[in-house]
């Protein structure tokens, strides 16, 4: 009920639930509680583990400043109530109380902080196919939490940096002529080896505690769940079942055709070996995780007899979506969010928030390109790395003049009916942007935003007006 | 699953972490230090086909260093790299044809030098200086100019970075014999390089080296730090054509002129040198050199001026958008000012140039268009005394271009002079109103806003926009042109859109950048240079858009965005 009266709303979650203000009060608890242990003789290493332990808290701290996290209504009830069953089936292993944050971001992305602290994400809860594929997510966090692996990391770093052998080899490089970079490289090199061997050690040590901790509490485990990982990177390189162009049709939108009338020059038009020059791709030796197939392979053995797959809940899924889109939208990353919308778009049949969404962005779209922001909000992507809708896509996105853009601002306003006045309200403050940015129009659009702070303080839309406050 | 903040966290890692212990601050400062780069744009005619970033990693032995070629697409995407070992590199120019990229650098073998000095001080320093004889803070390493050997070095490589082969000529460049850098020192063509790619075939460079003949090069030598040396030898200017493979198809010797520039182009068979002839420093004495790409017999050359043989000022030298065909404009000159840079500001409010022209190229015909206004035939347009009714000013031109209609645009900024009516009333009140006058002037001189004029294809001149931009103080009336050449001369550059077929004109002024949209005749955006923290260039990038470079001084943060406009 909750769940729809939300999205009626075209609030996937308020502002009073991001984490700088749900988390805030924590913070000053959190920063004198997480006091670093003396574990090292040394001192040297000691400070240096003391200065690793504060860089992580305050890299935690940072991101619930930055509202990286939400404690929403639907998914974090949904996942705690998962980690306390995973809880309450192990209490010999798992003592203390574990904190889960929920991390806004799209990549599909997990992670344990250490001192039992876990984080899962929104684009993890987008990618997962059932329950017991979110609850290996949470019980291999909590086994990365359990091994103590961030803190075994740290100690480990600070170990090396301030070996004699590891000092011997920077000394090595400062008393060498030639060849500087190339032997500090090899040093750094070996470094990450070294580092990468034993990460991909410890996510075999976590997969293995982790199916213990999931058969512990009967839920289902199948090895299959770790072949799906293999695409998580892929999103942007499916296509989409319908031209983009339609996408924008659908919204009552009259898209201009996106394909150039002159080829385009420049490099990125031309062939080339797009293997030997993706920058991106990692060597084997520097991987942090196992392969997928190696980690199926290996765990196939305890796959559970039968087979349960309880479907995640739609009110789930659409939040973790919105909490996706949402960030995407907040922090500018404007090309991946309308191909998202678009692909939920194909999967749901055009859900409830998406015609209030897709006009935000293309304001959004608008504001960048009147601040000379485009190429940075729409990320620019080799057309080898992406789809061919995707390309599409973002060729229109990105030779739209500012004329044309203020067109589907207005005709996708003219389209969007909304019976809620929070919509209507942050509309009308949109609608400012398709004015010619002028001092005047800056002092207009101040005032508007502080007024729709007023009027709506717990909205999630003040994120965006914030900044023509500040 | 936490792959990515593992990845992020050890990235992090591995920068932070040198720089909080002593032994790892150090070795990586020094390393960082010897690496240095350099970015070039891949141009092919007049479209930016991508970047290049040549970055000097180390010292590989006592002669040579290792260098890594990352090649960027238009919108800064790596698509290939080249490591490869030489001596000292100084990337000149590079080109692009038929996936073939054309790479060419000034390369340098050398002793370095041992120990530092301080350069020497010389007279026109202290001169320069008002007296301050100007000190070098840094200690300078001195090079022994006689072991400097150099060469005209090119690449070429498929755009994945890989090699094709390489070519090598020896040339001269001037040396500036200290410098700050143990590693490299600086040296120059005489006349820099430019090379232009031959459709299908390859790609012709036009070079001088030898030591310098322009005279200002002496008379303003003090404007160098240290003392110039040049190597001994008379002065050559080549013409080498390579094709797509790096063989050497042609290497001629430019007939013997003393010049100051040379620029260069292709249509079809011919390939046109354009040259900046010395004469007695005059902005004129430019000439057109023609040359066959399979005739070598076949040569023509045709000084550039009017049919009553006035020299004319080139300002543009480019392939025209709507032919594609080599098309030069400019301003015709007033034999009474043949050098106006050394005028006083307060002449720039009289004719010094008579007219405009543009001349457009073709194998078998020569199209030239003049307009004048020094005989009052353009009265409504441009006054007898160059005087732009619908401007309220003068206009002094610096930058030309053409549109996708054969249209010709001239821009240049407003010259407004004034009468400087304090220092005349303190001379009517003094008992020395002459020596008043002489010492203070009667008039002053500003530089303010953007003028636009239109040659179109028919041969019609109009007034076609003024718009605004920094304007300048006034300037007293006997500044030479020279001291406020910042404020005359305004950088200036043009943006196409091949699509719409709409043109731009970027100026990038003291204060503020401004972008001109030339078929609306208004400007499209203003953006300041500095705001808070951050400071924004801009530079050409790929059709129809502009890169910003904003530093952010509190970050220590460059962000790179390609806008289309």
């Amino acid at each position: 009920m909750l769940f729809f009266f939300q999205f009626a709303n075209g609030q996937s979650y308020t502002a009073a639930q991001l984490s700088a203000v749900v988390y805030g009060p924590l913070q000053d608890s959190l920063s004198k509680a997480w006091k670093c242990p003396k574990i090292f003789q040394a001192k040297n290493t000691q400070k240096e583990f003391a200065q690793n332990w504060e860089n992580r808290k305050a890299h935690l701290l940072k991101a619930i400043k930055n509202n990286d996290f939400v404690r929403d209504t639907i998914i974090h009830p949904y996942i705690s109530a998962l980690l306390a069953e995973l809880t309450a089936a192990n209490p010999g292993m798992i003592t203390q109380p574990v904190h889960l944050f929920l991390d806004r971001t799209v990549v599909p992305n997990a992670y344990a902080l250490g001192d039992h602290f876990i984080a899962i994400n929104a684009g993890l809860i987008m990618q997962a196919r059932d329950r017991e594929e979110l609850a290996l997510y949470l019980a291999h966090e909590l086994a990365h939490d359990l091994l103590a692996h961030a803190d075994q990391a740290m100690k480990k770093r600070a170990e090396l940096i301030t070996s004699e052998e590891y000092k011997a080899s920077l000394n090595d490089v400062l008393s060498s002529r030639y060849q500087r970079f190339s032997r500090l490289k090899k040093v750094m090199e070996s470094y990450s080896f070294d580092r990468s061997r034993h990460s991909r050690y410890n996510e075999q040590e976590a997969d293995s505690l982790a199916i213990i901790l999931i058969k512990n509490s009967s839920i289902s485990f199948d090895a299959a769940y770790f072949l799906r990982l293999d695409s998580v990177d892929g999103q942007y390189r499916r296509p989409l079942l319908q031209p983009a162009k339609d996408h924008f049709t659908a919204f009552g939108l009259t898209p201009e055709d996106p394909q150039p009338k002159t080829r385009p020059k420049g490099l990125s038009a031309h062939n080339f070996n797009f293997n030997s020059a993706d920058s991106s791709h990692t060597a084997d030796s520097l991987k942090t995780h196992p392969d997928c197939e190696e980690r199926y392979r290996h765990n196939l053995s305890a796959n559970s007899t039968p087979l349960v797959h309880t479907p995640i809940p739609a009110a789930v899924r659409q939040q973790a979506v919105h909490i996706a889109l949402y960030d995407m939208w907040m922090n500018q990353n404007l090309g991946h969010a309308f191909y998202r919308l678009f692909q939920d778009n194909e999967q749901q049949a055009q859900p409830k928030g998406h015609a209030f969404l897709v006009g935000n962005l293309m304001y959004s779209l608008l504001h960048a390109v009147q601040t000379m922001d485009r190429f940075n909000s729409l990320r620019i992507e080799k057309k080898e790395e992406v789809s061919s809708s995707y390309f599409e896509l973002q060729t229109m996105l990105e030779r739209a003049p500012e004329a044309t853009l203020v067109r589907y601002c207005q005709e996708l306003d003219q389209q969007f009916t909304s019976q809620q006045p929070e919509q209507a309200a942050f509309r009308s403050f949109c609608a400012r942007l398709a004015a010619p940015p002028t001092e005047e129009r800056a002092a207009k659009l101040k005032a508007a935003a502080l007024a729709f702070k007023n009027s709506y303080p717990n909205s999630c839309l003040t994120e965006y007006t914030n900044q023509f406050i500040r | 699953m936490n792959k990515r903040l593992v990845q992020a966290t050890a990235a992090v890692a591995l920068l932070c972490l040198p720089w909080r212990m002593t032994a790892q601050s150090r070795v990586f400062k020094e390393v960082s230090d010897e690496m240095s780069s350099q970015v070039r744009a891949i141009m092919q005619d007049e479209s930016l086909m991508g970047y290049v970033v040549l970055t000097r990693l180390e010292k590989a032995n006592a002669d040579s260093f290792n260098y890594r070629l990352s090649i960027m697409d238009e919108n800064l995407n790596d698509i290939g790299n080249y490591n490869f070992q030489e001596t000292d590199l100084e990337l000149q120019q590079v080109a692009f044809e038929q996936n073939v990229l054309c790479l060419a650098y000034l390369k340098n073998t050398f002793t370095r030098p041992k120990g530092k000095s301080k350069p020497p001080k010389t007279i026109a320093n202290s001169a320069l200086w008002l007296g301050k004889p100007q000190v070098a803070k840094e200690d300078y390493y001195k090079y022994d100019t006689k072991n400097i050997h150099s060469f005209l070095y090119s690449q070429f490589l498929d755009i994945n970075g890989k090699l094709i082969s390489t070519a090598e000529l020896p040339v001269k460049p001037i040396y500036d014999e200290y410098s700050i850098y143990s590693n490299g020192f600086n040296g120059s063509l005489k006349n820099g390089l430019r090379i232009t790619a031959i459709p299908e075939r390859g790609f012709a460079y036009v070079y001088g080296d030898g030591p310098s003949e322009y005279p200002e090069a002496k008379q303003f030598g003090s404007f160098y730090l240290h003392k110039v040396k040049e190597k001994d030898g008379t002065s050559n200017e080549r013409l080498l054509v390579y094709d797509l493979k790096g063989q050497q198809l042609r290497n001629t010797i430019l007939p013997r002129e003393k010049s100051a520039g040379l620029s260069v182009l292709n249509q079809e068979d011919h390939i046109y040198v354009l040259r900046k002839k010395i004469i007695d420093a005059s902005d004129g004495g430019f000439e057109l050199l023609t040359y066959h790409l399979s005739d070598t017999l076949f040569t023509r050359t045709e000084r550039l001026s009017t049919p009553s043989g006035t020299d004319l000022k080139i300002l543009s030298f480019k392939k025209s958008l709507d032919k594609d065909q080599p098309h030069l404009s400019g301003m015709v000159m007033n034999k009474k000012y043949t050098n106006v840079f050394t005028l006083p500001v307060k002449r720039l409010a009289r004719p010094v140039y008579t007219g405009i022209f543009d001349i457009r190229l073709n194998q078998d015909s020569t199209n030239k268009q003049f307009s004048y206004w020094v005989d009052g035939s353009k009265k409504g347009v441009v006054s007898k005394k160059s005087y732009i009714n619908s401007a309220k000013s003068h206009g002094y031109f610096n930058y030309a271009f053409d549109d996708f209609s054969g249209n010709t645009y001239y821009v240049g900024t407003g010259v407004h002079k004034r009468v400087k009516w304090v220092s005349i009333g303190i001379s009517v009140i003094t008992v020395l109103p002459l020596p008043i006058l002489a010492v203070l002037g009667t008039q002053k001189v500003k530089f303010g806003n953007t003028v636009i004029l239109q040659q179109t294809a028919g041969g019609q001149l109009k007034h076609y926009a003024t718009l605004a931009s920094n304007n300048s103080n006034f300037y007293p009336g006997r500044v030479p042109v020279y001291a406020a050449k910042d404020a005359v001369s305004k950088d200036f550059f043009s943006v196409h859109n091949e699509d719409s077929k709409n043109s731009y004109v970027v100026l990038d002024d003291k204060k503020d950048i401004f972008i001109y949209d030339i078929n609306t005749q208004k400007t499209l955006k203003t953006i300041p240079h500095k705001a808070g923290e951050k400071h924004t260039s801009v530079y050409k990038a790929k059709s129809g858009h502009i890169m910003l470079s904003e530093y952010n001084r509190k970050d220590k943060s460059t962000r790179l965005s390609i806008e289309s406009l």
